[in-house]
C-alpha cells in the first residue's frame, strides 16, 4: 500500500525552499543582483540650528558639509567608503 | 512569527508600496518586523534605511535566492512577521520567498495586464504549495482603485477566474505616493482607513500576528547589501 506524506503547516528549510522552487518553478530566471556600489542619498530632518553649526564648522574647516559629517563619522567609528571623504563638489576649469 | 510575501510577476502594481505600508503600520504597533528586499532595484531597503521615519524596523536586501531563503529562515524565528518584497518579474527569488511564505499577497491594478500576471503568479503559489506540501494562502489586493467601470470590470474577472481576492483595497490617493518620499505612513483620511482595513482583514485570515502590549526593543536599520 502506498504511503503518502501528511501535509504540514511547517515551513520548509532553506535547503527545502530552493529545491521546491527550482523543481516547480525550473525556468524562472535569477534575480539580477546589483553589485557596484552606486551613490544614493540620506535625507535628514534637523533643526535649523544644528544645520547652521554644520555649515558654519565645514566653512570654517574648508570643507563641505558632507566631508565634515562623514569625517566625524568616520572618526567615530562608521566604516565610510574613502569616496565620501572626498570633496567631489564641481568646479569650473581655466 | 508570520512570513508574508508580496509578489507579482507584473512591474509596477503597487508591491513596494504595500511592503512599505505594512512594515511602518505593524512596527508603529510595536511587532517585531523584519523587511526583506528581494527586488535588485532595493527600493524597499534604501526607503526604510534612509527615508522612512516612523518605528523602527528591520531591514535587508537580498536578492539572491539562496541568501534570501537562509535571511528567511534566519529572520523568521526573531520577528513577529517578516515581509519580503520581490522583483516584478518572475524570478527564483519570488519563487523561493513564496514557498517560504506563511501567506502571498499579489497587489494589482485594473488593467487586463495585472490581472493576468497576478494569475499566473497564484498559479504558481498554488503549485509551489502542492510541492512543500502545505497551506500558502494566496490573495490579490486591488490597488490604485477608482470608483469606475473598469475597477468593477478587473473584480468581476478576478471573480470569474476561481481567484481569491482581498475586499479590502487601495485606492489611487497622492499619500501613498507620497510615502516614498515623505516616509510617513499615513495616518489620517482615506489612506490610514484603508491601512487599518487592509491589516484587520489580514489579520482576520490569521495571516498577520495579533497586536501585543509589549514595548518593541529599538532596533537599528540594518542593511545587507546583495553581492
Amino acid at each position: 500500500m502506498k504511503t503518502l506524506k501528511p501535509r504540514t503547516a511547517a515551513r520548509p528549510t532553506a535547503a527545502e525552499a530552493l529545491r521546491i522552487a527550482a523543481v516547480q518553478a525550473p525556468s524562472l530566471p535569477p534575480t539580477r543582483a546589483v553589485l557596484t556600489d552606486r551613490s544614493t542619498t540620506l535625507n535628514l530632518r534637523l533643526r535649523m540650528s544644528t544645520v547652521e553649526a554644520i555649515t558654519a564648522e565645514a566653512r570654517q574647516r574648508g570643507l563641505t558639509q558632507k566631508q565634515l559629517v562623514c569625517q566625524a563619522l568616520a572618526a567615530a567609528g562608521v566604516a565610510i567608503t574613502p569616496s565620501d571623504l572626498e570633496d567631489r563638489t564641481p568646479r569650473r576649469r581655466g | 512569527m508570520s512570513v508574508l510575501t508580496i509578489a507579482s510577476s507584473k512591474g509596477g502594481p503597487g508591491k513596494t508600496t504595500v511592503a512599505m505600508l505594512l512594515a511602518g503600520s505593524l512596527a508603529e504597533e510595536k511587532l517585531r518586523v523584519v523587511a526583506l528586499d528581494a527586488d535588485p532595484t532595493q527600493a524597499f531597503a534604501r526607503w526604510a534605511a534612509n527615508t522612512y521615519e516612523g518605528s523602527p524596523f528591520e531591514s535587508h536586501a537580498e536578492a539572491d535566492e539562496t541568501r534570501l531563503a537562509h535571511l528567511i529562515d534566519a529572520t523568521a524565528s526573531n520577528a513577529d512577521v517578516v515581509i519580503v518584497d520581490t522583483a516584478g518579474f518572475g524570478n527564483r527569488a519570488a519563487a523561493v520567498a513564496m514557498t517560504s511564505a506563511d501567506a502571498v499577497l499579489v497587489p494589482a491594478l485594473s488593467g487586463e495586464a495585472d490581472v493576468t500576471e497576478a494569475e499566473k503568479t497564484i498559479r504558481l503559489a498554488e503549485g509551489l504549495a502542492r510541492a512543500a506540501r502545505r497551506e500558502i494562502p494566496t490573495a490579490i489586493l486591488l490597488n490604485r482603485v477608482r470608483r469606475t467601470q473598469l475597477a468593477r470590470h478587473a473584480a468581476h474577472e478576478i471573480e470569474t477566474a476561481g481567484l481569491p481576492r482581498l475586499e479590502a483595497s487601495l485606492s489611487d490617493l497622492v499619500a501613498y505616493g507620497e510615502l516614498s518620499y515623505s516616509g510617513r505612513i499615513p495616518t489620517i483620511g482615506t489612506a490610514a482607513a484603508e491601512i487599518a482595513a487592509l491589516i484587520a482583514e489580514l489579520r482576520a485570515r490569521g495571516w498577520l500576528p495579533q497586536v501585543t502590549t509589549r514595548r518593541q526593543e529599538p532596533v537599528m536599520h540594518r542593511r545587507h547589501e546583495a553581492s
